[in-house]
This record gives structure tokens, C-alpha cells and sequence, in this order.
């Protein structure tokens, strides 16, 4: 095996934890990236075609898997062992893909994330990652089935930027050393990878956010976040589903609706989409459902 | 459609079931009855599937009335409670329908409420947090496959919120139960001083040496920011070294530790995800006996292997499943 490959291996390989009485942590040493995001839900998703009614719950996020399980089920106990085939494999398996195509290495596993100003998709990088993660995984289970489970929407999100509904756009803008425009045009020329979902329901994750518009998080949060505030802490950017206390900077409003318990799937952006946002003026926002 | 009537809300008064297990995937939390283990033995004294919701009653004060005869039963923290005839008058103009004298309702036991009879639970002696388990359960629409409330996301229950005056329960119409049942009492819950069972997980291995020190060996205070959420607890500051760490999932009694020093016990509420360090989670029996304490209580911390993590929860789920009941008189007008 080649330096390169085994350099690769080390990365993409994961540790196996406890998460509690009825849980495993898995935590990835790869720094988050779209392509961890999309070898993480899949793992997720093989091991619910796997496992099925042991595994009850399972939570992605920027570069862990929480595993919790029934510890009542009978078959309880192969879960560890394969756990652990399956990090062997994992690191094996993709090395090799990866070491026969070496050239696409640092764009998979690059973790500087994607900031392309023009915002024009990247389709070189989107088919290198695809291209180790639909190798069949033998012995570990990851079959094409479970592969095709991977929430991969995109998903385009109108956002009012407007001081109105965003009490921290100026002072933001300002902390760059931006004009209003430049700032936008910075939000809104970038694609997102969803990372996580969790917080609240309907609240997503989303990075990486230009490290020009990188900000801390306010020191002392909000008491009260309008819902469909779009907000950035730190290379994070996300929309409040509904109003909730929160320390992230506001920079704009979005008018949709992020959550609806009674639709399927709930969230509206889910863990492996690609998230990218649009500025809307007032009219438009308002016509769209969105409440000043 | 039969219904209960909340007369009196109390404090924090939501419906519960067993907890909504399977949506941390998509940022739901858990939520369920803070205590399961009083939950699950209300809904056998009733003679309901464990899934039935009750009501989660926190500090007592509340009063209900049905109106049809069922079965309930009291579990949780230790309170009086009594049930007053004739009582639908709300003027109390009319004399001939002064209250009965209270007839006083054995706790953990299958008691008859019949239609117009008012129920009220006095503010517990002991714990926290009571269950009113109503044979037949409560008739709500499960979301995401429970019916437990979620206030904070106005999720599930009675229209996702606590309990007011006034609010009607859909019941079952014919849910009374043949047989009586009782569980033998407690020993009390009134111990000022609890040690909870540590599982060491999540960053544990990176917290520094006296950071594990403390945890094992000192005395934390439960501080009255506790509520369904979590239990923040008071001591010595705890320092993890940790500087940044990336949101992660959390589980039911993680032990977080904050740039403040001072650990927090996620309970059934918590948030799904979060960014900073965990020392482990203590057990989840011993999330229900945290749950039942209030503010100043002294807490230790006892680590456990996973071995022993399991037995634990074994033998849990073993009591839980084969819980003797007993079988009272059946007279019980």
C-alpha cells in the first residue's frame, strides 16, 4: 500500500465510542467535509438496513454518528463486532478506491470547504466523491441499496436581507469591513453542506460559511430569535425554524416554513443536502408567506 | 366522546408516555415521562398498554373530574391526594352540592373515579413528579409515535403545551377494569444526599486528571435551574481543557460540561445535539432519580464499567417486565 493510502486510511477511519447506557459514538478522523457527511449518512443507513429493529435511533452530525440500540433485541451483541469490521473495512476499502485514482484525493478530502464565489457547482469533486462511496463495502454489508438512501436534494432558500428583520446585518457587515452588497453576495454565493440536524426541529447545520463572514457567536444569546432568521456563528450558517433564544448573528429573514411535523420527511433540509440561499426583496418575501 | 376536565392545572402538568424514541436523527428530542419506572407501574395498575399516555403532574396541585367512570392510579413522587363527591357546582352557591368530605386515594393502587367525582393531588411531600394513569389511556393522535408533549417545540400531547383550567382529555367511554391492584409502598425518597452512576463516555478519556478527580470524588449540589430539560448542578469548577469541540448527538443523562465549570445532567428534554464537552451519562434509572430530587440535593457521581452498566439495566428491564403486582379486594366503593 502506498504512503498516500495509508495516510488515507488513518483519516477516513473511525473510533468506536460509548454514547451512554444503549449507544456508540462513532467519531470520524476526518475533518468535517461534504464527503464525511456522505460516508457518515450511509454508514447510518447501512447499518439501519442491517440491523433494522435493534438500531433505534441514530444522529448524524458534523464528523460522529451516535448509534443507539435496543439492548433488548436479541441480537445485540453483533453490533460492536461489526462495528468494528465495519471501520476496518471502511478505511481499507475507500483507500484502495481512492489510491487508484490518486489525483482525486485532495479534492474528496480536502477539508477547506467550498466557497466557490461564482457558485457554480463543482461537478469534478461531486464525482470523485461519489466515486469511492459507491464501492460495494464485502464483508462489511454496504450493499448499492443502502447507498441510495442519501438525503441529496438542493435546496434554494429566499432570504429578505433587510436591517428590518436582522438586527446584526450591519454590525456584521461592518466587522468584515463590507458593504451590504458585498456581504450578500458572499451568503448567498456559496453552497452549503448540511451537516447536522438537531437543536430544535428544523434546524440544520450548515457550512462552510466564507471565513470572511466568520463571526462569534453574541456572548450573551437572544432571549427571543424571530422564526425564519437566517444567522451565522462562526464558518456556520443556519435558519431558526420557529422563534427560540439564540446567540448566532441575524443577517436576514427566510419566508418558508423549515418544519412541519405532519409532512414526509419533516425537516425540510435534511443531513447531506446541498443548501444554497437567494436574496428576495420585501414584496417577494411578503408574497412568499414571510411575516416582518 | 368521554373526557377528563383539568379543574386545577398545578404547576407543570403535560401528558407523557413512554418517550419519543427514533427521531434524534432529524433533531427531536426524547422527551416521556421523567420518571419511567412510576409512569410504567401507573399504566399496569390501570391495566394499559405501556404506550398509553398519562398525565405528568410536577408539584401536585392539580384537580381533575372524568366524566365516566374509570380506573386511575397514582404513581411518583409521595402525595396526598383525595377524591369529593358532588363537587360540579363551580358557583358554590348552590349548598346541596357542597363537596363530600375527601375520601383519601391509596398511593401506587387502582382506584375507582367515578363520572363527576373531582380528583385532586396535593403538592407531594417528597419528589417531584406525580403520574395520573387513567385506564384506557388518553385518546391522543401519536406524533412521531408518541404522545408525550414537548413544550418548548409545542410538539405531540394536548396541543403541545402544559395544561390549563378547562382543557378537556378525550377518554375512552367504557374504561374501567375489573381487577384492583396495589404495589407495595417505597421505602421513603427522602434521602438529601444521591449518588448516580456514571458510565465514563464521549470525552471523558480527554478530560484532564483532576477534572476525572472531581467528578468521581466530590459532592455537587442540584441547583434550581432544573426542569424537564436538564439538572445544572453546583461544585467545584470543573476544568475539561476542551477548547472547541464540534456539535455532537447527546444522550438521555450525558453529563455536560460548560465553560462555567459546572456539570449539567441532560434529561428527557434535552437538545439533540450539542458542542460541549460530556464527561459520560449516568444511567437511565438514575435520570429517574434525579429527576424525583429537588434543589439542594447533594449528588455524588459513581463511575461504572459497561459491564456492570448493563447488568444494571438488565435487571431494570427484567423487574420492569415481570412486576408483581398485587391483587386487592375488589369492594373498593
Amino acid at each position: 500500500m502506498s504512503t498516500e493510502a495509508q495516510t488515507l486510511m488513518t483519516k477516513l477511519g473511525f473510533d468506536i465510542g460509548i454514547a451512554g447506557e444503549t449507544g456508540f459514538l462513532l467519531t470520524f478522523h476526518d475533518e468535517p467535509s461534504r464527503a464525511l457527511t456522505v460516508l457518515i449518512i450511509r454508514i447510518a443507513d447501512n447499518l439501519s438496513a442491517h440491523f433494522g429493529a435493534l438500531i433505534t435511533d441514530l444522529a448524524p452530525a458534523y464528523k460522529t454518528l451516535a448509534i443507539f440500540y435496543d439492548m433488548t433485541h436479541p441480537n445485540t451483541s453483533a453490533l460492536h463486532p461489526y462495528l468494528i469490521a465495519l471501520s476496518q473495512n471502511v478505511s481499507l476499502e475507500l483507500s484502495r478506491a481512492v489510491s487508484r485514482q490518486i489525483d482525486v484525493h485532495a479534492g474528496v478530502f480536502d477539508s477547506t470547504p467550498d466557497s466557490s464565489p461564482e457558485g457554480s457547482p463543482d461537478n469534478s469533486r461531486n464525482s470523485s466523491v461519489d466515486a469511492p462511496l459507491n464501492t460495494t463495502i464485502e464483508g462489511s454489508g454496504i450493499t448499492q441499496r443502502a447507498l441510495n438512501n442519501v438525503s441529496e436534494q438542493q435546496i434554494a432558500l429566499p432570504v429578505y436581507y433587510d436591517s428590518a428583520v436582522a438586527p446584526d446585518l450591519l454590525a456584521l457587515a461592518t466587522y468584515a469591513g463590507l458593504s451590504i452588497e458585498q456581504l450578500i453576495a458572499l451568503h448567498t454565493g456559496t453552497s452549503y453542506t448540511a451537516y447536522a440536524n438537531g437543536f430544535a426541529p428544523g434546524f440544520c447545520y450548515l457550512g462552510h460559511v466564507d471565513s470572511a463572514l466568520a463571526v462569534p457567536r453574541h456572548a450573551s444569546p437572544r432571549a427571543a430569535v424571530a422564526a425564519g432568521s437566517v444567522a451565522i456563528a462562526d464558518r456556520q450558517t443556519a435558519v431558526y425554524p420557529r422563534q427560540s433564544p439564540g446567540g448566532w448573528r441575524i443577517i436576514g429573514r427566510c419566508p418558508l416554513p423549515l418544519f412541519d411535523a405532519y409532512e414526509q420527511p419533516p425537516n425540510k433540509i435534511n443531513v447531506g443536502d446541498t443548501v444554497r440561499f437567494y436574496a428576495v426583496d420585501r414584496e417577494c418575501f411578503l408574497s412568499l408567506g414571510g411575516i416582518l | 366522546m368521554s373526557s377528563l376536565s383539568i379543574v386545577q392545572p398545578g404547576l407543570q402538568s403535560t401528558v407523557q408516555d413512554g418517550g419519543r424514541i427514533g427521531y434524534q436523527r432529524i433533531g427531536i428530542t426524547q422527551s416521556g415521562a421523567m420518571d419511567g419506572f412510576a409512569y410504567h407501574l401507573g399504566q399496569r395498575l390501570v391495566g394499559n398498554h405501556p404506550q398509553c399516555a398519562a398525565l405528568e403532574i410536577s408539584y401536585g396541585g392539580i384537580s381533575v373530574r372524568a366524566d365516566t367512570d374509570c380506573d386511575v392510579a397514582l404513581t411518583g413522587a409521595l402525595s396526598r391526594a383525595y377524591i369529593q363527591t358532588n363537587s360540579h357546582t363551580s358557583s358554590g352557591a348552590d349548598l346541596q352540592h357542597l363537596p363530600s368530605a375527601p375520601r383519601l386515594i391509596p398511593y401506587a393502587s387502582t382506584v375507582r373515579l367515578c363520572a363527576g367525582e373531582l380528583l385532586t393531588i396535593d403538592r407531594p411531600d417528597t419528589g417531584v413528579y406525580s403520574y395520573l394513569s387513567i385506564s384506557g389511556g388518553i385518546v391522543i393522535s401519536p406524533l412521531f409515535e408518541s404522545r408525550s408533549t414537548t413544550v418548548r417545540e409545542g410538539l405531540g400531547g394536548h396541543e403541545g403545551r402544559v395544561l390549563q383550567a378547562g382543557d378537556q382529555l378525550p377518554l375512552h367511554t367504557i374504561t374501567t377494569i375489573s381487577a384492583r391492584y396495589g404495589y407495595p409502598p417505597f421505602k421513603s425518597a427522602s434521602e438529601d444526599a444521591i449518588t448516580l452512576r456514571l458510565l465514563p463516555c464521549f470525552q471523558f478519556d480527554q478530560l484532564p486528571e483532576d477534572c476525572r478527580a472531581h467528578i468521581s470524588h466530590t459532592t455537587f449540589t442540584l441547583s434550581h435551574r432544573v426542569n424537564r430539560m436538564a439538572a445544572c448542578l453546583e461544585g467545584p469548577q470543573l476544568n475539561t481543557g476542551i477548547e472547541q469541540l464540534y456539535s455532537e448527538a447527546t444522550c438521555l443523562g450525558a453529563v455536560q460540561i460548560p465553560p462555567d465549570g459546572q456539570p449539567i445532567v441532560l434529561l428527557n428534554d434535552r437538545q439533540t445535539l450539542g458542542g460541549y464537552p460530556k464527561a459520560g451519562a449516568i444511567l437511565s434509572v438514575d435520570c429517574a432519580r434525579l429527576a424525583q430530587r429537588r434543589a439542594g440535593t447533594k449528588i455524588r457521581f459513581q463511575l461504572i464499567t459497561q459491564t456492570d452498566a448493563n447488568r444494571v439495566i438488565w435487571l431494570h428491564q427484567n423487574y420492569k417486565r415481570e412486576l408483581k403486582l398485587l391483587t386487592l379486594n375488589s369492594d373498593h366503593s
